[in-house]
């Protein structure tokens, strides 16, 4: 779809308001079957402002939505950091079953004891993974789990009459997640530069250990997409000054069956399900990020979790770790997602999720040889399973965000830009390794053809996307004008009454 | 699938020669050079890879052991509710552009999700008589303790109290509890779980940055929450009401009553229970905290050539509320199960959601009237003369966990919440949930059974 | 987008390095910086849209010829050898032309000579080309000036005030190497990137920065109480004084207590005196941008005595992100080595960026 005329005063899609008529239903409910009580009438409302559509109205609105969205079944999702890998779908199938999806979270454990057994055997998945103690599944989101491993430490701490450590070191190529969750904790961030190779400096962190440190924060593959060449030595620096080291387990798909993050000092770390282990993204949540403890923090983990006893009756219940530092979510976290996550385990076996962390890092690392002539890479080291490039070629004035809109065209979602920070003009690729080589190739051939449009014919990139339903859109007056519900901007759902 | 001792790979062995020649290594065991060689490669204890049929099996036959309410009675609620899921919405749900997708950050390939998330706010704003609402939060426990860290950071460093209603579930007290343990800020609760939303006045001092109440309350009873609002600003705090998204269907908004954040778990508007999660968290406030409003919110715009679109807005001001305790770390949402709640908001519309809640509000008031004649049974003991809209309390002549045994053994009833899990001394009371697909039969058959177990 | 700079250089003539009987050095550091952002912004429509206005000849026609350069008014004719005056008159004919930015060559003296003449009405911009260059606007290299200068045009940088520092010439005169603040300008600013959740990264202004600072600092005023705040020279500490909510000198160090102005612009001796024997102090200082001197340059009156009255552990020093992305490494030259070394003992200073937010940054 190209845009030819110069002024679309019709909208792509009108919205359900726009759309709704008074008196036009899409469902009937069943008559009541029980005489009416009496209701009352000071606390009602003369209108609950919704819409008024018809099914086929709904579908075909919803359908044509679906048509304006790229995921990553429609094709390739580079986005670093993120894991856009490919999401079975047996998983989808099963997660539906009446027998998981639905079962209240309160009821007796007697009756659910096939969905405690899930959700104990993917603790046990967690633990042996990732080289820990225990695991809880509370935390619904990678920030949820950050956050949560933070309060852990922060308990730790005060039980040990060191409620005065309140630093926490935080690398300057650190999700933007950490800082804040630090800062939710009661911590003050303490920001440490990367050296010349992109790993942590580890001088910094010499220097940033005393007798105030809590711990550290810590990226492994880092969001350059490197290993920390000197983990071992900072693990020991952290741990010899008091501290613990969190483990930020977003880039957990480079090292699957890999190495054991507890088995490299990590005290404590999140696992984000939504990306190492092929749930759905969702289009931006639910996640889940269950919590991996090594023996120093295990009783502090978030609860419930489930404790299996062959001996008692029933097997599977619900327990709170000896010091938990509580509830994070209102019942047993993403349960759903949790159904996906073991499956997905289960299939692949121990072999299979290794072969995912090599397949991970060898198409990363083909990709970054493939562009790396016209995409500087600037810690050109081997990779792990993303790496980082500059999006500026050679001779060109165009920068990150001209190159990933231009790649729209090429029917590729863009990369991540702008992250890390300490990268210019960065793109962060991550290409999973759900990808085949014909795909890794064909975006190879478009950031090569990019990088040559962006020296001949800049205005292609300047002018992108073309051939998405809508080019590039202004933030700035979104921002300005604060326009969030249809009411405001139209005024077309009345009253609210 | 080529075997190369420890590294396997997808690609065929020529396609894996090609690319380890484009790296410019020897051979793959080189990419993990920088793992430390002893720790790398460990063998893990984990049980043998399933083909997708042996796994379907495997899964389907755990799903067998347990007891799904979906086609039985179930009286159960407390936060996690049994109602009727138009098909509109997993259709839309199964939509690979949808589920598939991440968070809309390029809205030119995300148009479809932002519009619908648009869509999603501007319903939630009308269904609470807010002005703003985010694109979701986690679920409404987490929804609440944000709640409550925006009040904090509204109302200034001297007030760092929260007063709130012990009728507001107990999980979500334990939820907000534990998200406060970063700051120096309480939370009060008055001990009288029956307590009313008037008596929390006198908790409320110069210290106090809000007010949380819940309407329809835990244990179903509506507030009297008139005037409330009037005089918890007028001693500088905020109030916070956490509400039941059906009930807005029929009932006041918290809007009206003068609400300053409105949190819910949405959950009732077409998501199954999930075993209690994914869930939807309702975020709603008034335009002048839009700024401490954490999360996605969509805003409306235009491309280069006029034509209207949606962005992601206000993506800084988290950065930008610069005390600690406003703070948000929240970056994934439950986007998939805002637009759910979308489509079944859509679906219902402003007839059904209020239809739906008056089947809940007659048959759970049919249920009430028929238990309260069983002999030895009392109903809302502690709440004569309150109404109350989905859910009711009864108290019986022993503990609630064995008369709920008893109703799944011997009817096949799964029965209401044991208040003795998070009351102590309520051992013997129970929380009934009463909604749409209750059937009178079905209602009538618990009536039968309490009867039995109590003579 | 586009715009209209004013560009002055020079013949090394009129320079302060002159002046101090050193050799002018040449003045194609122009061109090193005009040649790049040249190659900018060819091509696209910004180059039709960019009008110069200079002086003629060597003071800035030439080098716009050379790198041609299309729209160029000479607006000025530059006596020879050019002179304060011509500075002056120059600067004077470029704000009637209405420029949006003045670019400039020279070094401190320039800097101040232009920035008084602006009174702060449009940013200024210094081809690092003179002795001392210890303001903060000057680039850090001329190549670097131009991608300042195209951000500039594209509308990606904020003009956001800068502190000029000189050299003090009586003192000079006297034998002593004295770097004073003398004022501040506008100059253009490069945003910080901050990260919010993963994958935004978004810009965060100055102001914002500053204000961030000010919170964390307010918690450690609040914390220490009955301790002496001593406030250093410069704008970023004024600044964040303003934010705090007290009122700052900007050139001098001024004490306060509990919140409370105790006394303004000490003198060592002055600050010894406050002090006493018991106070309990801390000193707030940013460093000089570019630079990087924390003490040494512009706070003479913070003698090895003072810091050490005052005790190195109470130093609290601050700066917001982009001032240093310019300033990677901070300086310590109290003129007492000791103290310099124990002040970098651990290779790193922790340095405030924001609420509750350090940064690990080398001492040199």
């Amino acid at each position: 779809m190209t845009n030819t005329s110069p002024k679309h005063t019709e909208p792509l899609e009108r919205t359900l308001y726009e759309q709704s008529v008074a008196g036009r239903r899409a469902i009937t409910l069943p008559k009541a079957d029980v005489p009416d009580a009496p209701l009352p009438d000071a606390q009602l409302r003369a209108d609950n402002g919704l819409p008024e559509l018809s099914e086929s109205q709904i579908v075909r609105h919803y359908l044509r939505l679906s048509q304006m969205n790229f995921g990553v079944d429609s094709g390739f999702y580079p986005l670093g950091s993120c894991t856009m890998k490919h999401n079975p779908k047996i998983n989808e199938q099963l997660a539906r079953l009446p027998g998981f999806a639905s079962i209240h979270p309160l009821q007796d454990a007697a009756t659910v004891q096939g969905a405690l057994e899930i959700m104990h055997g993917l603790q046990e998945a967690l633990k042996e993974i990732g080289g820990f103690a225990a695991a809880s599944l509370q935390p619904v989101a990678g920030a949820q789990g950050e956050l949560t491993a933070l309060l852990m430490i922060r308990a730790c701490h005060a039980d040990r009459g060191q409620a005065h450590r309140d630093r926490i070191l935080v690398p300057d190529t650190a999700h933007g997640t950490n800082p804040a969750s630090a800062r939710m904790a009661g911590f003050l961030a303490v920001e440490i530069p990367s050296d010349a190779r992109g790993n942590v400096d580890i001088d910094a962190v010499r220097a940033a250990c005393d007798d105030r440190l809590a711990g550290i924060m810590l990226t492994n593959p880092n969001t350059l997409g490197l290993f920390e060449e000197r983990i071992g030595d900072i693990v020991e620096l952290v741990h010899a000054a008091g501290g613990f080291v969190y483990g930020d387990g977003a880039n957990m798909n480079a090292l699957t069956a890999v190495v054991r993050p507890g088995e490299l000092g990590i005290d404590v770390m999140h696992f984000n399900l939504h990306k190492t282990f092929a749930t759905p993204h969702g289009g931006g949540g639910p996640g889940s990020g269950p919590l991996g403890a090594g023996a120093r923090l295990a009783e502090y983990l978030p609860g419930p979790v489930v404790e299996h006893d062959p001996a008692a009756d029933p097997r599977y219940r619900f327990a709170r770790p000896e010091r938990s530092i509580g509830r994070m979510t209102a019942f047993h976290g993403n349960f759903g997602m949790l159904v996906r996550a073991f499956a997905y385990i289960r299939a692949l076996g121990a072999a299979g999720l290794r072969t995912n962390a090599a397949d991970a890092v060898l198409n990363a690392n083909y990709l970054r040889g493939r562009l790396k002539s016209e995409y500087p890479v600037p810690f050109d080291r081997l990779c792990m399973h993303e790496f980082v490039s500059e999006g500026r070629p050679e001779g060109s004035s165009a920068r990150a965000i001209d190159i990933s809109k231009r790649l729209m065209d090429f029917g590729f979602h863009p990369p991540t830009n702008y992250f890390p920070l300490i990268v210019r003009e960065a793109l962060m690729i991550e290409p999973t390794e759900t990808e085949t080589k014909e795909t890794l190739d064909a975006f190879a051939e478009a950031m090569l053809q990019i990088a040559a449009e962006a020296r001949d014919a800049p205005e292609k990139l300047r002018e992108a996307p073309h051939a998405t339903p809508v080019s590039r859109l202004d933030e700035v007056k979104a921002a300005r004008e604060r326009i969030v519900t249809d009411r405001a901007a139209r005024g077309s759902d009345g009253e609210i009454g | 699938m080529v075997n190369r001792g420890m590294i396997e790979s997808r690609h065929s062995e020529t396609e894996h020669a090609e690319m380890i020649r484009t790296i410019g290594i020897a051979s793959a065991e080189q990419l993990f050079a920088d793992v430390p060689k002893p720790l790398r490669f460990p063998s893990l204890d984990l049980p043998e890879p399933l083909a997708e049929a042996d796994l379907a099996r495997e899964l389907r036959g755990q799903a067998r052991r347990n007891t799904p309410i979906e086609d039985r009675p179930c009286f159960l609620g407390a936060g996690s509710y049994r109602h009727f899921i138009p098909a509109t919405v997993d259709y839309v749900l199964q939509r690979g552009e949808f589920y598939t997708a991440y968070t809309p950050y390029q809205p030119e390939l995300s148009q479809g999700m932002l519009q619908a998330m648009f869509e999603y706010q501007s319903m939630i704003c009308q269904l609470t008589g807010m002005e703003v609402s985010n694109a979701s939060h986690y679920d409404g426990a987490t929804s609440l303790a944000e709640a409550i860290l925006l009040a904090l950071d509204a109302t200034g460093d001297a007030r760092d109290r929260i007063v709130m209603s012990p009728a507001v579930h107990p999980h979500y007290r334990e939820v907000a509890t534990t998200y406060l343990q970063g700051t120096n800020a309480e939370i009060l609760v008055p001990d009288d779980p029956a307590i009313a939303a008037s008596g929390l006045l006198p908790f409320v001092d110069s210290s106090t940055a809000a007010v949380v109440v819940q309407n329809p309350n835990f244990f179903g009873l509506s507030e009297q929450i008139d005037g409330l609002a009037q005089v918890v600003h007028g001693l500088g705090a905020l109030l916070i009401v956490v509400s039941d998204p059906i009930a807005l269907g029929l009932f006041q908004p918290p809007g009206a009553y003068g609400a300053d954040v409105v949190v819910a778990d949405g959950q009732p508007l077409g998501l199954p229970p999930n075993f209690g999660g994914p869930s939807l968290g309702i975020f709603a406030t008034r335009r002048e905290h839009i700024r401490r409003l954490v999360g996605r919110v969509v805003g409306e715009t235009a491309d280069t050539e006029g034509r209207r679109g949606y962005v992601l807005t206000l993506a800084t001001r988290e950065q930008h509320i610069r005390r600690e305790r406003a703070t948000s770390n929240i970056c994934t949402n439950s986007a998939l199960g805002a637009l759910a709640a979308a489509v079944y908001l859509a679906t219902l519309g402003k007839p059904g959601l209020r239809e739906v809640a008056e089947l809940c509000f007659n048959k759970s008031h049919y249920a009430a009237k028929q238990i309260s004649a069983i002999p030895k049974v009392k109903v809302n003991a502690n709440a004569q003369g309150r109404d109350f809209f989905k859910e009711f309390v009864i108290e019986l002549t022993r503990p609630a966990r064995d008369v709920n045994a008893i109703l799944l053994e011997d009817h096949e009833i799964i029965g209401g919440y044991d208040l003795g899990g998070s009351f102590p001394g309520h051992e013997n009371q129970m929380l009934l949930a009463v909604t749409e697909l209750n059937t009178r039969a079905e209602i009538d058959n618990l009536v039968h059974a309490l009867a039995g177990v109590v003579s | 987008m586009g715009g209209k700079i004013g560009l002055k250089g020079t013949d090394g003539l009129a320079d302060e390095a002159v002046r101090l009987g050193a050799t002018p050095i040449a003045a194609d550091r122009a061109l090193a910086s005009l040649k790049p952002l040249k190659a900018l912004i060819s091509g696209r429509r910004m180059e039709r849209d960019l009008d110069w206005v200079t002086c003629s000849g060597a003071m800035g026609g030439d080098a716009l010829r050379i790198t041609s350069f299309e729209s160029i008014e000479i607006v000025h004719q530059a006596s020879s050898p050019t002179t304060v005056d011509d500075t002056v008159q120059a600067v004077q004919s470029f704000l009637e032309a209405g420029v949006d930015l003045i670019l400039f060559c020279g070094g401190d003296g320039t800097a101040r000579d232009i920035a008084t003449a602006t009174a702060k009405t449009v940013p200024i911009l210094g081809i690092p080309s003179g002795v001392k260059m210890y303001s903060g606007v000057f680039g850090i290299t001329p190549e670097r000036v131009a991608k300042v200068v195209f951000a500039f045009l594209e509308g990606r940088v904020q003009a956001a005030e800068a502190d000029l520092l000189d050299l003090d010439e009586e003192r000079y005169r006297c034998g002593e190497w004295v770097i004073r603040p003398v004022g501040s300008a506008l100059t253009p600013f490069e945003p910080t990137l901050t990260q919010t959740a993963k994958a935004f990264a978004v810009e965060a202004s100055e102001a914002q920065a500053k204000a961030e600072i000010a919170d964390d600092l307010r918690d450690q005023i609040s914390a220490c109480r009955d301790t002496v705040f001593l406030f250093g020279p410069g704008t970023t500490v004024q600044s964040v004084a303003e934010h705090v909510g007290v009122e700052k000198t900007l050139l001098g160090i001024d004490a306060f207590l509990n919140g409370r102005l105790v006394e303004r612009d000490l003198n060592e001796r002055a600050i010894l005196r406050l002090l006493g024997d018991k106070k309990n102090a801390v000193l707030v200082l940013s460093p000089i941008g570019a630079q990087g001197f924390v003490l040494g340059r512009g706070n003479l009156q913070l003698s090895p005595e003072v810091i050490r009255r005052i005790g190195t552990g109470n130093i609290v020093v601050v700066a917001t992100p982009a001032k240093l992305q310019r300033t990677p490494v901070l300086h310590f030259d109290t003129g007492d080595a000791a103290l310099d070394r124990e002040l970098g003992r651990n290779g790193y200073l922790s340095v405030v960026i924001g609420y509750h937010l350090r940064r690990m940054v080398p001492v040199g």
